[in-house]
């Protein structure tokens, strides 16, 4: 059975479709034209933009509609208000990018065609996808894209500029029906090779909409984008030299010459001090953020050189934020692209920021803004895979760091997070970075304690966990011989040339924390709720009014049952109505706006 | 397929539970082997009973070894399989765990078609028997007058369906391929049929 005679025993329609917008930085979408062709009927669609248009697809639950990037393609839909929440999407280049996860045996191509399209780089797109699937290349590409790029209204456009764009649009439709025919075919051969998978044609599918339809959802709250406070922006951009310039009279004090040539200053005085210090492969002080934080120990100087080395990476990022017209953030989303299926958020990521920069973030007028995260899940997930059940009975407990402090004598069977905090600390050190695969090393120096007190505690967590260290032997010895994992929602991590124990070890549970936010993320969308962002194991959503928390608990933890095998994951939500406010950045939030002298600008939480 | 008529189609949302993956159907191994013997044979054996499990069968790309005095397949990594020197003796092995009735367990390599070619009758029949055997206890016969294979079913009564292994199916491959699993370029095997200097005290 072909890929579209699969599709036809599922709908009425299907449409491959392909847009053309013009995106300027951080503004929303500039529209073009929509260019349609249904597989079943041979219709074609082609129309220019005007705001008055209705979507000239008819939208039902049976009709499918099949784009490369559906990220992209769902904005031009949202932006020209055609957002229907049920139907149902089929990105292609998900699936590409299933091919491709750790498959190296497609890097050649995806060089050559690099070269020939002139990217800098592989790039993950449309052209790839083509040549992969044997397509020739698009040849007036970049051509058309400055076209469809220029500076001019949509309505400014020659009617042969038009019939150009429109044309150009057309053959993309074209190759993406072609490409996700091929691509399939690809797809299927590699299932094939997965060792013991039962992926068959309809599951496959399945996964394949789902995972499409997260990254539908993501591209419209791209293109909505997230309130923002640009006024205290604006104050923070325009004075951060102050603080700068304090952060490093503090640091030149000690070591002379920090402010002018800052590498070679730190070079002299690690010199001078005989302060070891780590090298980069060539051998060069490594000055990365995380050096400066792991040599805060080392004495004053170091804590403000990490400081100093924080703000400053702050400071860039917020320098490099778009004040688009209508005052909204728009962070890009790329679905499934990192290796264990999750979401990589950039261009701006306020979640990726120092947490006092997050209360930049602000509800829309009149509504809530709504964090909701699941609580300690990758503990369940580790459970729950592993079949675990000392694991399963402590997440139940509740606080799983105190369960594990108990349970291995950490701390007595009576003891709590407030009589033993340090205990609970160990615990929670131990838990998060064994989970990560971290040795005794790392494990020591993240606990503050001797490699072989660090020993002794990861003894404790195998005895208290056993069936959960015997399942990692095992995800890793199949990973390391059959070349692959997979997640429950089938997504696929191979590695061809690349095994690492740790990666395999962590992927199963990543995988699962990525499969569960694209499962509530859809439900929740669909269920009418607005989706701001995804992050991690967390969404950022809109309410109407308080109310609708209980709702979205509900709906996160009913959605994953089939990934959590029956077991309830907590969620935890915290609701603002105006700034998004991170407890853990309030005080570094105040401190700044204090040294500012613009104390007035301090966001309030919000008092229900 | 038209859309004007009504919609009869299946909604492809209502399989969700059964399309993802239990926890416990991921492929994984188990350790603490109990049964140690174990090795790979390449015909369907003869004169006795045997069972194939419902599950334990992957495909691998194997390569014979070269060497005059060894005749056994040896499995290589995927990411090896792309090396020039290997791809005219590259064959696609199906290896599928079965059972005998006294509890000896042996995987049992079958040749598979080259891709797009169809199935030979003698590839065909001996796949047959090896279906009959995931819910049978079958033994093989061989067919002299139209050489292909044809099988007998045992009675009932014969044995119990067997008792699997609790070792997942790659542990057991380790165990039967140990030594002939080529998961890199310094395996004295690829570095033997790519025509380069073997370093003896590797091997």
């Amino acid at each position: 059975m072909t890929f579209y005679e699969l599709l036809s025993d599922y709908y009425d329609d299907v449409w491959v479709v392909d847009t053309e917008y013009r995106s300027p930085d951080g503004e929303p979408k500039e529209l073009r034209c929509l260019c349609a062709v249904n597989i079943f009927t041979g219709k074609e669609i082609r129309k220019w933009y005007s705001p008055e248009q209705k979507c000239p697809i008819l939208l039902t639950p049976k009709t499918l509609l099949v784009v490369y990037s559906a990220g992209a393609e769902s904005g031009y839909f949202f932006g020209a208000g055609w957002e229907n929440r049920q139907i149902d999407v089929l990105d292609i280049r998900m699936l590409h990018l299933w091919i491709l996860n750790g498959a190296t045996k497609y890097d050649k191509m995806m060089d050559d065609v690099a070269r020939d399209t002139g990217e800098k780089k592989r790039t993950k797109n449309l052209q790839m996808a083509a040549r992969m699937a044997g397509q020739p290349l698009i040849e007036e590409k970049n051509e058309m894209r400055s076209l469809v790029m220029g500076d001019l209204r949509s309505e400014e456009f020659s009617d042969h500029d038009r019939d150009q764009i429109l044309s150009y649009c057309m053959n993309d439709v074209k190759t993406t029906a072609s490409t996700g025919q091929a691509l399939w075919e690809i797809g299927k051969m590699e299932r094939d090779s997965l060792f013991g998978t039962p992926l068959d044609d309809t599951s496959f599918l399945l996964m394949l909409i789902i995972w499409s339809k997260y990254a539908w959802i993501m591209g419209i709250a791209e293109e909505r984008g997230i309130s923002a406070d640009f006024e205290l922006l604006e104050v923070i951009k325009q004075r951060a030299p102050e603080i700068t310039r304090a952060l490093l009279a503090s640091i030149t004090q000690e070591i002379p010459g920090y402010d002018r040539a800052p590498y070679l200053a730190l070079y002299k005085y690690l010199a001078k001090h005989n302060i070891a210090w780590l090298r980069t492969q060539k051998g060069n002080l490594d000055t990365r953020v995380e050096t400066f934080r792991d040599m805060q120990g080392h004495g004053e100087i170091f804590t403000a050189l990490f400081q100093y080395a924080k703000w400053k990476t702050t400071v860039q990022q917020l320098l490099k934020i778009a004040e688009p017209s209508d005052e909204r953030l728009r962070p890009k989303n790329l679905p499934r692209s990192q290796a264990t299926g999750r979401t990589t958020t950039f261009k701006p990521s306020p979640f990726g920021w120092a947490k006092w920069c997050r209360s930049l973030m602000m509800a829309d007028p009149g509504r809530l803004l709504c964090y909701a995260d699941y609580s300690q899940q990758e503990f369940l997930l580790q459970g729950v895979l592993s079949g675990d059940e000392n694991m399963l009975t402590d997440y139940f407990k509740g606080d799983v760091y105190v369960a594990f402090a108990r349970r291995s004598g950490l701390m007595p069977p009576e003891g709590t997070k407030q009589s033993h905090p340090k205990a609970r600390a160990i615990a929670k050190g131990l838990i998060l970075g064994l989970a990560y695969g971290m040795g005794e090393q790392s494990l020591a120096t993240r606990l503050g304690c001797s490699a072989s007190s660090a020993r002794k505690y990861i003894a404790l967590h195998k005895k208290s966990y056993a069936a959960y260290w015997k399942f990692v032997q095992s995800t890793q010895a199949t990973a390391s011989l059959s070349c692959s994992s997979v997640s429950q929602l089938g997504w696929v991590r191979r590695y061809y040339n690349e095994y690492n124990p740790r990666s395999a070890q962590n992927f199963p549970i990543q995988a699962a924390g990525a499969d569960c936010l694209i499962l509530a993320t859809n439900a929740l969308y669909e269920a009418g709720y607005d989706i701001y962002a995804t992050i991690h194991d967390a969404v950022l959503v809109s309410l109407d009014d308080s109310n609708q928390v209980e709702d979205v608990k509900r709906i996160m933890t009913e959605s994953i049952l089939l990934i959590t095998d029956g077991h309830r994951v907590r969620v935890d939500a915290e609701l603002f109505d105006k700034h998004y406010l991170d407890q853990d950045g309030l005080a570094k939030l105040q401190e700044v706006l204090n040294q500012l002298n613009c104390q007035h600008l301090v966001p309030e939480a919000w008092d229900e | 397929m038209s859309s004007k008529k009504e919609s009869r189609k299946t909604d492809i949302k209502s399989i969700l539970a059964s399309v993802v993956i239990k926890p416990g159907d991921i492929p994984k191994l188990k350790f603490d082997l109990k049964r140690s013997v174990i090795k790979a044979s390449t015909t369907i054996p003869k004169n006795t009973f045997f069972r194939a499990h419902p599950t334990h069968e992957h495909l691998f790309m194997m390569v014979p070894s070269g060497r005059e005095m060894d005749s056994r397949m040896y499995i290589i990594g995927p990411g090896l399989t792309m090396a020039a020197h290997l791809s005219d003796s590259i064959v696609a092995v199906s290896c599928h765990l079965i059972v005998f009735p006294d509890g000896e367990l042996r995987i049992l390599e079958r040749k598979t078609a080259h891709p797009g070619e169809p199935l030979s009758e003698y590839q065909q029949s001996s796949l047959n028997v090896v279906e009959a055997a995931l819910n049978r206890w079958v033994m093989r016969q061989w067919n002299k007058r139209s050489g292909v294979y044809d099988y007998v079913e045992a009675d009932q009564s014969f044995a119990p369906d067997p008792e699997w292994p609790e070792e997942d199916f790659m542990t057991l491959l380790e165990k039967a391929y140990e030594g002939r699993i080529i998961d890199s370029e310094d395996h004295p095997i690829y570095l033997e049929l790519a025509g380069k200097k073997v370093n003896n005290d590797t091997d």
